[in-house]
C-alpha cells in the first residue's frame, strides 16, 4: 500500500483464543476503500460464504451467537493529520440483534485514529469467550485479558480503569456498559467516555461475546503517498471548512441541536411518538437553549476543526450532573420531544445515563415514547409498569426508564427489546415508529418526503445518516429542493446513500460533506493512498458498497416487503403545521428508486452485481 | 393592516437580541415587512434578509413553515409567520 493504510488486519477468535493477522489486500481496498466497505466484503467472502458452504443458512445466524462476527474498521484517511474530521471509525457485524439486518454503526472520539496507531486498520472479532475478557492492542502486541473485575462497571469507569492500566499517551477504549452485558437489543458501544457507535445494538453483540472492551494504543503513523499534493489539499480544505458558515461557525457554536427549531418550524419534529410534527414548546430544548444555559465548552473528535461536541452541566436540582457531554440533536429529540418531556435538564440527565450505561439514545427515547402511547391508550396494564408512570411529558419516568432498561429491571426488561417487539407484545405493532426494527430518527417524512424514501430503503433500517436528504430538502445543501414533493427524491436518496457509503469507508465524518463532495474525496484518496480515482469512480465505489450490503441482506430474507414505513406516516395525514394534510407518497418514490438502483423486488439483480464488479 | 410575526434563530437571535418581533404592515408585502423590521432592529437586518432583487439565498427563510423559494404568493396575511435562520446543519 502506498499510503493511508497501516496495512494490517487483525483477527481475534474469542472461542479458542487465537490471534492472527493478515496484510490489507490492495485489490479489495481499491474496490471498497476500507471501513464499512472493506469490512462488508470480508464479512461476505470469508464468513457468510463459508457458513453457506457448510450448509448453514445465513437466516439461521444468531446475532447473539458466537457465529456472529464484529468488526472495528478504519479507512485510509482515518487518523491522517490535517484531513477534515479524520477521527471516526465504523463498526460492523454480520447481523444486528435489533434488526436481523447487517449491523452498522459509526463513532468519533479518538478510537479510530488510535486503533491505527496501535497497528491495525481492521479488527475482526470471532466466536465468544466463556468468561468476560477485553482485548488489549498496544503497538502491534495483542492480548486477550481477563475482564471479570470490569464486568458490571459502567462505560466511564471501564474507560478510566483501562486507560490507567495501559498508560500510553495515545490510549483509547471502546467498551460496553451494563446494557451491553445484559444484551439490551439496542445497547451501543461507547468509546472515549461519551462517543457512541450507537445504532443497531452492537453493544449487545459485544455482550454476547463476553467482550467488555477493546483497548488500543500506539505510535504507528500512517504514511501519505503524495506528500506535496496532500499538503496542498489539506491547506485548501481547512480553509474551505473554516469559511463554510455551517462547518466554520454554525456547528461549532451551537452543536447539532441547532436543528430542533428549524425542523419544528417546517412541521417535521416528531412529537409524542409521531402523533404530530409541530411542538409549540420545542424552543425549550433547542440548541440555542442548550448553548445559553448548559454549555461549558466544546470537545472535538481527534483532529477535527469543526468541534461540534458539547460539554455541558446541570448545576442544581434533581437532574444535577456536573460534567457530561451532549446531548446531540437526535438525543434531545428522542429523549425530549418524542416523549413530550420539555425539561431539558431531565433530557441531559437521561442522555448522560444512556452514555454511562451504554444505550443508543434514539432507540431508547423512541421505545419509551412507544410505551407512553401504548400506556395512554390503555394497552399496557398498570401492573406491568411496576410503578413507572409512563405518561407523555413525565421527566422523572424518562430518567427512571433508562436505567431500568439497562438492568432489565421491572418493565425495563420489556423496553430492552426495542419498540417493535414491545408494540407487538401489546397488540399494536403500528405504534412502533421503526423500519426493519430500527427506531426512526428525528425527522417526520410527512414534512420532508425524501427522508421517508431513505428511511424505507436504508440498509441498516430506520436511519437518517444513510442518505441524509434533509441536507438538501431543509438546509439547502448543496441546493434547495422542495421538502413537500416526492418528485426527484429517488435520485437524491440514491446519491446521498452512495456518497455516505464512501464516507463510512474512508472513514470520515459525514459533517464534512456540508462542504466537500465526491470530487474532493477522490483527490483525498489519491493524495493519501496513491489511488487515481475520478469523481465517478468514487460514486461507483459507493454504489458498489451499498449494493453488496443489500445483497447480503437478501441472504437474510430482506426484500421489497421490508422497504416500507410505519402506517402512521403512510396513512395518517399530518394533523397540523406547515405539512398539514401530508402523508408520504412512498410507492411512487420507491418505484423510481428501484429503477435507478437496478433492483427487482428490492434486491440487486445478477446483472447489476456484475456491472458493479461485485464478485460473489 | 396585517400583523406578521418574525422569528429569529441561532446567531441572528444573538445578533439582534430578540427571539421574535411583531410587525404591522399596510400591504402585507414581504419586502415591506422586512424593511419595517429593519426600522426596529437596525439596517443590518434588512441586509441580512434581502438583496436588491429579492431575498438572500444563504439564509433559510420560512414563510408559515414553507421555504420562501416554494411560496407562490408572497402576500402575507394576519398572523402569518416569517422564520429566519442563518446557514445551519446537524444530524
Amino acid at each position: 500500500m502506498k499510503g493511508g493504510y497501516i496495512g494490517k488486519t487483525l483477527f481475534v477468535n474469542l472461542t479458542d483464543g487465537t490471534i492472527r493477522e493478515e496484510p490489507i489486500d490492495p485489490g479489495i481496498a481499491e474496490k471498497y476503500i476500507g471501513g464499512k466497505g472493506y469490512a462488508l466484503y470480508v464479512l461476505y467472502r470469508r464468513y457468510l460464504k463459508e457458513y453457506m458452504s457448510k450448509g448453514v443458512s445465513p437466516r439461521d445466524i444468531d446475532p447473539l451467537g458466537p457465529e456472529n462476527v464484529l468488526v472495528f474498521a478504519t479507512g485510509p484517511i482515518t487518523g491522517i493529520v490535517g484531513i477534515p474530521s479524520p477521527g471516526r471509525y465504523h463498526v460492523m457485524a454480520l447481523r444486528s440483534p435489533l434488526t436481523g439486518s447487517v449491523g452498522s454503526a459509526n463513532s468519533g472520539g479518538e478510537f479510530g485514529p488510535f486503533m491505527k496507531f496501535a497497528g491495525y486498520d481492521m479488527i475482526f472479532i470471532e466466536g465468544a469467550a466463556e468468561k468476560p475478557v477485553y482485548i488489549e492492542i498496544v503497538n502491534g502486541h495483542v492480548d486477550i485479558r481477563n475482564a471479570e473485575d470490569l464486568w458490571g462497571l459502567n462505560t466511564f469507569t471501564t474507560t478510566r480503569v483501562l486507560r490507567e492500566r495501559v498508560r500510553h499517551r495515545n490510549t483509547s477504549v471502546a467498551c460496553i456498559g451494563p446494557a451491553g452485558e445484559n444484551k439490551v437489543l439496542f445497547a451501543n458501544i461507547m468509546n472515549d467516555e461519551h462517543r457512541a457507535a450507537g445504532r443497531t445494538g452492537l453493544g449487545a453483540v459485544m455482550g454476547s461475546k463476553k467482550l467488555k472492551a477493546v483497548v488500543v494504543a500506539g505510535d504507528h503513523q500512517p504514511q501519505v503517498a503524495n506528500v506535496e499534493e496532500y499538503r496542498k489539499l489539506v491547506a485548501e480544505m481547512a480553509e474551505r471548512m473554516r469559511k463554510n458558515p455551517v462547518t466554520g461557525s454554525g456547528l461549532p457554536q451551537y452543536g447539532t441541536a441547532i436543528l430542533v427549531n428549524i425542523i419544528n418550524q417546517i412541521g417535521g419534529l416528531p412529537y409524542k411518538n409521531w402523533q404530530t410534527g409541530y411542538n409549540p414548546e420545542a424552543d425549550k430544548i433547542s440548541g440555542e437553549t442548550l448553548a445559553s444555559k448548559y454549555l461549558i465548552k466544546r470537545r472535538p473528535c481527534w483532529g477535527c476543526q469543526i468541534a461540534c461536541g458539547r460539554v455541558t452541566r446541570v448545576q442544581f436540582g434533581p437532574y444535577q450532573i456536573l460534567y457530561t457531554e451532549g446531548p446531540e440533536y437526535e438525543s434531545v429529540w428522542a429523549l425530549g420531544n418524542d416523549t413530550g418531556v420539555m425539561d431539558l435538564e431531565a433530557v441531559i440527565k437521561a442522555n448522560h445515563f444512556c452514555d454511562e450505561l451504554g444505550i443508543d439514545t434514539i432507540s431508547m427515547g423512541s421505545t419509551i415514547a412507544t410505551a407512553m402511547e401504548l400506556y395512554e391508550r390503555k394497552l399496557i396494564p398498570e401492573e406491568d409498569l411496576e410503578g413507572l408512570d409512563l405518561r407523555f411529558g413525565n421527566p422523572a419516568a424518562l430518567v427512571e426508564a433508562v436505567w431500568r432498561t439497562a438492568y432489565k429491571a421491572g418493565f425495563g426488561a420489556k423496553l430492552a427489546l426495542g419498540s417493535k417487539r414491545l408494540a407487538e407484545m401489546y397488540g399494536a405493532p403500528e405504534l412502533s415508529m421503526s423500519v426493519k426494527g430500527l427506531e426512526l430518527p428525528a425527522y417526520d417524512p410527512r414534512a420532508a418526503k425524501g427522508i421517508g424514501l431513505n428511511y424505507a430503503t436504508a440498509n441498516r433500517g430506520g436511519c437518517h445518516v444513510s442518505g441524509y436528504t434533509i441536507a438538501s430538502e431543509v438546509l439547502g445543501i448543496p441546493e434547495k429542493t422542495d421538502p413537500l414533493t416526492p418528485t426527484g427524491k429517488a435520485k437524491l436518496a440514491k446519491i446521498f446513500q452512495d456518497l455516505t457509503s464512501v464516507v463510512n469507508s474512508a472513514v470520515n465524518c459525514l459533517f464534512t460533506t456540508f462542504e466537500i463532495g465526491a470530487r474532493d474525496y477522490a483527490r483525498l484518496f489519491n493524495a493519501v493512498a496513491g489511488y487515481s480515482f475520478t469523481e465517478e469512480d468514487v460514486m461507483r465505489i459507493g454504489e458498489r458498497i451499498y449494493n453488496l450490503e443489500r445483497y447480503i441482506m437478501s441472504l437474510y430474507g430482506f426484500s421489497a416487503k421490508d422497504d416500507t414505513l410505519p402506517p402512521r406516516l403512510l396513512k395518517e395525514p399530518m394533523p397540523e403545521g406547515p405539512a398539514k394534510g401530508h402523508v408520504v407518497e412512498l410507492d411512487v418514490m420507491l418505484k423510481e428508486y428501484y429503477e435507478l438502483r437496478g433492483w427487482v423486488n428490492g434486491i440487486p439483480t445478477p446483472e447489476k452485481l456484475r456491472e458493479l464488479r461485485i464478485e460473489l | 393592516m396585517v400583523r406578521v410575526k418574525i422569528l429569529l434563530f441561532a446567531t441572528l437571535r444573538d445578533k439582534y437580541g430578540v427571539r421574535e418581533i411583531e410587525i404591522e404592515s399596510e400591504r402585507g408585502d414581504f419586502r415591506e415587512v422586512i424593511e419595517k423590521a429593519g426600522e426596529v432592529l437596525g439596517r443590518d437586518f434588512i441586509d441580512d434578509v434581502l438583496t436588491n432583487e429579492g431575498f438572500r439565498n444563504d439564509r433559510i427563510i420560512l414563510v408559515n413553515g414553507r421555504h420562501i423559494q416554494f411560496v407562490k404568493d408572497l402576500k402575507l396575511g394576519e398572523g402569518d409567520t416569517i422564520a429566519i435562520f442563518p446557514p445551519l446543519a446537524g444530524g
